[in-house]
């Protein structure tokens, strides 16, 4: 793969990617970093993919765990209670984005990379490195908190 | 909710991601050319794979709930801590079946959900080649986790290749590791191990503790399969073992048999109780009777025809029947025999129930009436629209393959032509791309049954399979089957279609379900019914419960697609939750209690959307097939499949499974 193929890949996956990590990471300059180094990274180790087509999904693996490796990093530096709130932009859903943010870690990435990035089962399970069967519990559980999140807030209003 | 208002959530991408984007882009250099693999490398760890793969018996250590969750979710998650702290390894407890042997390895319990994993492997001696559940296929290469992203040297064979190199039987195994009082096992998983053995890992949620116990239940069952994934028949082995566990971190594991025999109804009771067949005590279909009318005793009356003859009951079944005044029913049954013979009790008096079932949509509301008069209470429906059962097709990754949607099939026959093309392409042209998760004959033959069955029943005719239609279609499928023979299964990044998770959901991307493109859409369907006796000494009291309970689900159901409304009114919407609980709110409802209905009544809310997409595309085509050999758990459905997987694994020809199909037909006709 050369440079401009994939730069012209990156930079048409660049909202899913933009996505991911704010799907797991609060501050926007953490998910800048997250995605510089993810970036980095896949391109020098493009050898490894053996087909081109997995690209994406093999990027979003890593950024992934660039995110979680940065909120590791982020927990050491800082005491739980001094982490900042998560940020949104301004157009976005923010009782949506709220309520899938505060989903359990194992059901949030898969609910994103399914109803969101519309990845399928099999993709996901390769991305999270997770058996097949348990991302389809973890969506079916994960839609089931949301809609009782929704709920709530419903009958709150 | 559609992708993309899903994705509306985040907003746009801001700029500064943007250009952190492209100045990164900028950044990176040209490097060495890219290195693949050499022939050599690949060879050798295809050699090792096989031998490793044969060799079932090597020690291979099998990591720990905790390493596992490590590695899913990383070491910081919240449950991977927990669990490091609770970690409780159980001493080694083997299970034995057949061929299989069963070693529990690790239980947790965290003071709410169990984890438990373990190892299946073969029993020494026996030439098998274990296949893991639950979505490996015999054409998945054998022992590489491909669902976790492990890749496949080229050449490794496939599950049903080894096992045919060995000359051995291919193995389905599944265990399931319960807990009482738990809310449901929603992870059961298992991971291939590159030793011919495999991994299962269970989670279940909501477990009751009892005397700082749990009383697990080990559930495994086993038989073979042929390489297109059939079962073969007369080779299952299930058993169920009981052990208990002490809540606590030192998890000790020893057998403990549990059996609570249920409470009788004082004899008193029983001569004045209303006789309920096909429900059960705990049911919530006789909830609302029960507690609008505590003093009135149910008796749940076991039936002696057993529960798989009440499944498929009829006029001639009455007589063997003990005294009763609700029965539970199926549409399967001979439900329009039944009405026809006067059996079954005029609901038409009741004009509350007239009219919510004169709401519904003409196939529901037909299937519960005869001559203008209400019989039965329709109280749920199935079918294939919910959940699994529908092909299905990510149209969206059919561009890669330069597919469009105007290449989607829009019938079976289509479908089978589909594949045949499909199948010309050069490999190259199909590559990471299969047709379906299973074989195709496996995949394709029961909805060209069932699809069969449902246009037969439609054109009023006596079913036959001996028709000109259904053996050019049995004979469209064999070329597809045959064309697709040649199709490799690996690193598959596609499956071009696949089992639908609900049709409600999928509706665009759901294969019409219809044989030919010029033949009506079709959707089969099972619903179940409340009927009256209709010699009832208790008839006021009988109908009170339909009635209570038709009430209730009407409630529970509005925005659900279970039933009701959602499901069978032409009239859109249903009532919204709100407006429930509005109402309930002006009548003095507490808050606490608003939250226990809004609870009952709406346990799953289906967007409007949904409702739309099944009122448009579902609902008007629903069928309610009743001949014997399409009702599921009946004798004549198991004597059906028997002679399907006889077909499937090549025993019968074209001509003779026509023949034994009709055969069937004929026996089970008049049953």
């Amino acid at each position: 793969m050369t440079k401009a193929e994939f730069t012209e890949r990156v930079v048409g996956m660049q909202a899913t990617l933009y996505r991911v990590s704010t799907t797991l990471l609060a501050q926007l300059c953490d998910r800048e970093d997250a995605v510089q180094s993810c970036i980095e990274k896949a391109w020098q180790s493009r050898h490894k993919l053996r087909d081109d087509r997995a690209l994406q999904a093999w990027v979003v693996r890593i950024l992934i765990h660039e995110c979680y490796a940065l909120l590791k990093k982020r927990k050491r530096e800082l005491p739980m209670e001094q982490l900042p709130e998560r940020t949104t932009e301004p157009d976005a859903h923010p009782e949506l984005y709220r309520h899938v943010t505060a989903l359990p870690d194992k059901y949030r990435m898969p609910v994103v990379l399914h109803y969101m990035e519309g990845y399928a089962i099999e993709e996901i399970a390769r991305i999270l490195a997770r058996p097949k069967g348990t991302i389809k519990s973890q969506l079916y559980r994960g839609r089931a908190l949301l809609k009782d999140a929704l709920r709530g807030e419903e009958a709150d209003a | 909710m559609k992708q993309t208002q899903w994705q509306a959530m985040y907003g746009s991408v801001p700029d500064s991601f943007e250009r952190r984007v492209a100045l990164t882009l900028r950044g990176i250099e040209e490097g060495k050319p890219v290195k693949r693999l050499t022939l050599r490398t690949v060879l050798i760890t295809a050699l090792i794979l096989v031998l490793l793969a044969i060799v079932a018996y090597a020690a291979i250590a099998i990591p720990s709930i905790r390493d596992i969750y490590s590695e899913w979710y990383g070491q910081d998650n919240e449950t991977t801590q927990l669990l490091g702290e609770q970690t409780a390894q159980a001493p080694n407890q083997t299970f034995e079946l057949d061929d299989v042997t069963i070693t529990l390895t690790e239980v947790i319990f965290d003071g709410n959900t169990l984890y438990s994993t373990g190892v299946v492997k073969a029993k020494e001696g026996r030439d098998i080649v274990l296949l893991p559940p639950p979505d490996y296929s015999p054409r998945d290469i054998a022992f590489v986790d491909t669902m976790r992203g492990e890749v496949a040297p080229d050449g490794a064979p496939s599950y049903a290749e080894l096992a045919a190199q060995k000359n051995a039987r291919l193995v389905y195994s599944n265990v399931w590791i319960e807990a009482e009082g738990g809310s449901g096992s929603y992870m059961n998983d298992a991971m291939p191990l590159s030793d011919g053995t495999y991994q299962f890992i269970n989670e279940f949620d909501d477990v009751t503790v009892r005397d700082g116990r749990i009383a697990v239940t080990v559930e495994a069952m086993q038989y073979d399969v042929t390489d297109e994934h059939v079962r073969v028949e007369g080779t299952e082995d299930r058993q169920k073992w009981q052990i208990s566990i002490p809540a606590i971190a030192e998890a000790i594991i020893t057998p403990e048999p549990t059996d609570v025999p249920p409470t009788p109804m004082p004899a008193a009771m029983q001569s004045e109780a209303l006789r309920v067949i096909g429900e059960s005590e705990n049911g919530w279909v006789g909830g609302p009777f029960r507690e609008k009318w505590p003093q009135e005793p149910v008796l749940y009356v076991d039936n002696p025809l057993a529960e798989e003859l009440v499944m498929s009951i009829g006029a001639e079944q009455w007589v063997d029947l003990p005294e009763w005044d609700v029965m539970s029913l199926h549409t399967t049954d001979d439900l329009k025999g039944l009405m026809a013979a006067g059996k079954l009790a005029d609901l038409s008096g009741d004009l509350a129930l007239m009219d919510e079932v004169n709401k519904m949509f003409p196939t529901i509301r037909d299937a519960v009436m005869h001559e203008g008069k209400l019989y039965a209470i329709p109280v749920f429906i199935s079918g294939e629209f919910f959940s699994a059962g529908l092909l299905g097709s990510e149209v969206d990754g059919w561009t890669q393959y330069g597919l469009t949607e105007a290449d989607l099939p829009g019938s079976f026959e289509q479908l089978c032509d589909f594949i045949v093309r499909w199948m010309q392409r050069p490999a190259e042209q199909r590559k990471g791309a299969i047709l379906f998760p299973n074989g195709v004959r496996h995949t394709l033959l029961d909805p060209l049954l069932d699809q069969y069955v449902v246009a037969q029943a439609m054109s009023g005719q006596p079913l036959t399979f001996d028709t000109p239609e259904f053996r050019r279609l049995l004979a469209a499928m064999r070329t597809a089957a045959d064309a697709a023979k040649v199709e490799k299964r690996g690193n598959v990044d596609f499956s071009l279609f696949h089992v639908t998770p609900s049709a409600i959901q999928n509706a665009p991307r759901v294969l019409p379900k219809r044989l030919t493109p010029d033949a009506p859409i079709r959707y089969d369907a099972r619903m179940t019914v409340l009927v009256v006796n209709a010699d009832s000494p208790r008839k006021d009291q009988a109908m009170r419960y339909v009635a209570s309970a038709f009430d209730f689900i009407a409630q529970r159901s509005r925005n659900k697609a279970e039933f009701y409304e959602g499901l069978t009114s032409a009239d859109l919407p249903g009532t919204p939750l709100e407006e429930v609980l509005a109402v309930q709110r002006e009548e003095g409802e507490s808050e606490e209690d608003l939250a226990k209905i809004a609870k009952t009544y709406q346990p799953e809310v289906i967007p409007d959307s949904e409702l739309i997409a099944y009122q448009q595309n579902i609902a008007p085509y629903l069928v309610f097939p009743q001949h014997p050999v399409y009702r599921r758990t009946t004798e004549g459905w198991h004597a059906m499949n028997d002679l399907r997987n006889q077909y499937l694994a090549g025993d019968l020809d074209d001509a003779a499974f026509i023949v034994a199909l009709n055969a069937l037909v004929a026996q089970y006709a008049d049953n």
